[in-house]
Formats: C-alpha cells, structure tokens, sequence
C-alpha cells in the first residue's frame, strides 16, 4: 500500500533535515530540575519560617509591657518583615515552578498554593523546633552586615533605656546587686539590681551572662532596674558590640 | 503496514521511536483533522495552514521522547498544533480570528442548549453565521468553543491540550458562551428572524 502524499513529504523531510528525536533523559532531567527547584523554594519558605517563628518567640512581649514602651510600635518592630517578605516571595516562586512541571498544569492555585504553604510552615516548624531557626539567624547576623543592620529595630527596642528597657551582656559583676553591661551599640551601663526581681532563678547572674531589664534611668549611663531577665543562651538582641561604635569608659553616679 | 494500522495511538509513538513507517501511520490518521482545527482557529489560508500541520509533526517527531504517556496521543498532538498555530501569529503580530466553522446538527443542537438561545430562531443564526460568530471572539474562547463542539474534547482533553486546570477551562467554556450568546443577540440578522427578548 502506498503510504499518502502527506506522510510521505514530512518523512522526506525528517530525512531530509536530519532530525533526530531528542533524548529521553533531557525531558526527564529538564522535569526533574524543575522539582528540585520547586522543592528548594518550598524548603527556603521553611527557613524563612522557623527564623520568623524563632524571632517571633524570643520577644519578652510579657516583660515588655511593664516597661513605658509602646507595645504597638514594639510589635510592629518585632515583627520579622524580612522573612514574612522571603516566605510570601519563595512560595509564589514555588508556585510558579511547579505548575511547569510535567503535570503541575493540572493543578489549580487553589490546590497549589494551600499545600506549598502548609509544607512550608510544617517543615518550618520542625526546623524550628530543631534549633535551626536560631542557629541560622545568629550566623546571618554575625556574617552578613546586610542582615544585621536590618535586625537593628529589632535590637533597638532593648536600647531603650528613656522607656525602661535595657538589654546587654554582663562585663563586670561587683554583686549580684550592681553590675555592668555592654549594650549591643558598646554602651556602657551600670546598673543598680538591689530590689529588682530577677526573673528565672535558676540562672546565675555572672560575667558573660546577657540580661534584658525593666527599670528607669538614674543617670547618665547609670540605670535602676526593677525586673531582671537572666537568659544565657537567648539572643534576641543580638552579640552586644555587633553594631557598636567602639565602646567609651563612664564612670556612673 | 497493515501490522502497524492495528496499534494504538500511543503504540505508533513507541514504535516511532524505531521506524518511521509507524509515525507515518500517525500523520496519515491525524493531518487532515488537525488541519481543519488549525484552519478553525486561525485566518490563513488552506497553504498556510498545511505548513504549520508540517511544522506540527516535525516538533512532534523531535519530542516522541517526550509524550507524556498520561496523555491520550491526541491531546498531545492538538497542544503542539494549537502552538504552532499561536506561535505563527506572534511572529506575524497578528491577532488569529477564525475562518469558516461548520457544525453537524448534533453538535449544533448541543451547543444551542448549552447557551441560553431561543431555539427555533437562533438555532438558525447560528448554523448560519457561526463561523462570523466564531470568528468575533477571542482566541482562548474561540478555541475552547472549537475543541468542545467542533472537535468533541472532553473537559479533561481539553484541559491537556491547552495545559489548564479542568476548572479553568469550565471557566473559559463559560464565558465564552456568553460572549457568544451576546454576539448572538446583538447580530444585525437576529432582528430581522423577529426574535425579542
């Protein structure tokens, strides 16, 4: 049977042209890439997740309110914008990606996005859970100048000392009663603790120990507190010294 | 040859992969539906429209590798065809409008109850001035019309040719019937079959 003129012009010109099937593995990887891709975004929106989730809760927002701050313009300054910004950002990207995979057509955004977004905070979750959040913000901020500088309203809601709140790492313990810090600008304080109420017994007021307060100021560089919080191992007014100006010796009262 | 007639579509794409005879099945079973589609949802001309259909099979040789096995053989054959087919129109930076359309009765009357049409009159104006009709819409509505009365897509095909969620195209299908039915109702030859509203 003669096969029809129409068949027979393009087989003539596949030969004609040279033209080759392209290779089965370049759809395969092409796909593939498209979900690692997909997959990195969603796992960045995890990231952006548990460092939020890690600001969001290392705020003494009950401490806080004792003092004379703002508890609006304090949660407005707490509120980790940057990495709402980078989730919102890395969700939609993901988004995008994963509908050019092989079937992601088939998927509406109602189906899509739900689920990148559910992912993403479970997976976040568990991270933050797991410390990374922590682990991650600290480095950013200690290796990329950008980063730090952008947590720096974050950090001045506890170089506040006209509205009660103070927050530095302990350099000189005279007692348990007056001590000094370095803020995280490299001020120096000197602070009177004889009547305060320190806040979790279990930690030890010591040199090297971080501190945030309540309490008022008494002079130039020199503050009365009323509640003390000992967290060690809580940073969320960053590595004092980190944005300072090279500290100046006061001598107080 | 004839061992090649009784393979499925999806058999012939396999059997490409190893000679050309069975692709040449293919083109034989799908250029003259794909260039009546292509002519539907374009305004060129029949020699225009047999070069993209060529250039349709040529795209569809080099990604065999590609087909999605999911997909029935003809969805994915209508999806390259209908890029061609918008490709061409970007490259001449023209907006594709629709040539002659024509519906059996079958479909006519399918596509008649599915819009909120008098039947006895506009049942009428539109076998008659379908193609007019079709040819006033947007492409994404013209080609949704075509490939659901004309070519007689399933939602779920049509939702693989174009590459859209099947409640998008819902959507798609719905609007364009209204638009549709509001050329339908604005048409200078509605007035004169006396039809009033």
């Amino acid at each position: 049977m003669d096969t029809p003129t129409n068949s027979n012009s393009i087989i003539e010109r596949i030969a004609a042209e040279h033209i080759q099937p392209k290779k089965a593995w370049g759809f395969w990887f092409g796909n593939a890439a498209l979900w690692a891709v997909g997959t990195v975004m969603v796992f960045v929106g995890a990231i952006a997740t548990a460092i939020a989730i890690h600001m969001v809760r290392t705020q003494d927002w009950g401490l806080f309110s004792q003092g004379s701050g703002n508890l609006a313009e304090f949660a407005i300054k707490s509120l980790p914008y940057f990495w709402i910004i980078i989730f919102v950002l890395f969700i939609l990207l993901a988004e995008l990606v994963l509908r050019h995979t092989k079937r992601g057509y088939r998927w509406t955004i109602g189906m899509l996005v739900p689920s990148v977004i559910g992912i993403s905070i479970m997976v976040g979750y568990c991270a933050y859970a797991l410390g990374l959040g922590k682990t991650i913000d600290t480095s950013l901020e200690e290796h990329v100048g950008v980063y730090g500088r952008l947590l720096v309203p974050r950090h001045s809601a506890w170089i506040a000392p006209d509205h009660g709140r103070l927050a530095g790492k302990v350099i000189g313990l005279d007692t348990s009663a007056r001590f000094t810090i370095i803020t995280i600008d490299g001020q120096q304080w000197l602070v009177e603790a004889g009547s305060a109420d320190f806040v979790d017994d279990d930690d030890v007021l010591a040199v090297n120990v971080r501190v945030r307060m309540i309490g008022h100021v008494t002079a130039s560089h020199g503050f009365r507190a009323d509640v003390v919080l000992i967290q060690p191992d809580d940073e969320p007014f960053g590595r004092p010294g980190l944005h300072s100006r090279p500290p100046l010796p006061r001598e107080r009262e | 040859m004839d061992d090649l007639q009784a393979l499925t579509d999806e058999e012939l794409v396999d059997a490409s992969l190893l000679e050309q005879r069975a692709f040449a099945v293919l083109i034989d079973r799908y250029h003259s539906r794909l260039q009546r589609f292509v002519l539907r949802i374009s305004n060129i001309s029949s020699e225009e429209a047999e070069d993209i259909v060529q250039d349709t099979w040529i795209a569809a040789y080099r990604n065999l590798n590609g087909f999605d096995s999911k997909l029935s053989f003809s969805s994915w054959i209508y999806r390259i065809a209908r890029n061609q087919t918008i490709s061409q129109y970007r490259k001449r930076s023209v907006r594709p409008q629709g040539n002659s359309v024509e519906l059996d009765d079958e479909l006519l009357n399918t596509l008649a109850s599915d819009i909120s049409i008098n039947h006895t009159i506009d049942n009428q104006l539109l076998k008659e001035h379908i193609g007019e009709l079709l040819a006033d819409l947007d492409e994404k509505y013209r080609t949704v019309l075509i490939l659901k009365y004309v070519e007689d897509k399933t939602y779920s095909e049509i939702a693989d040719i174009l590459k859209k969620p099947e409640g998008t195209v819902a959507t798609l299908l719905n609007r364009a019937k209204k638009r549709l039915e509001k050329l339908i109702a604005t048409h200078p030859t509605h007035h004169h079959y006396g039809h009033t509203d």
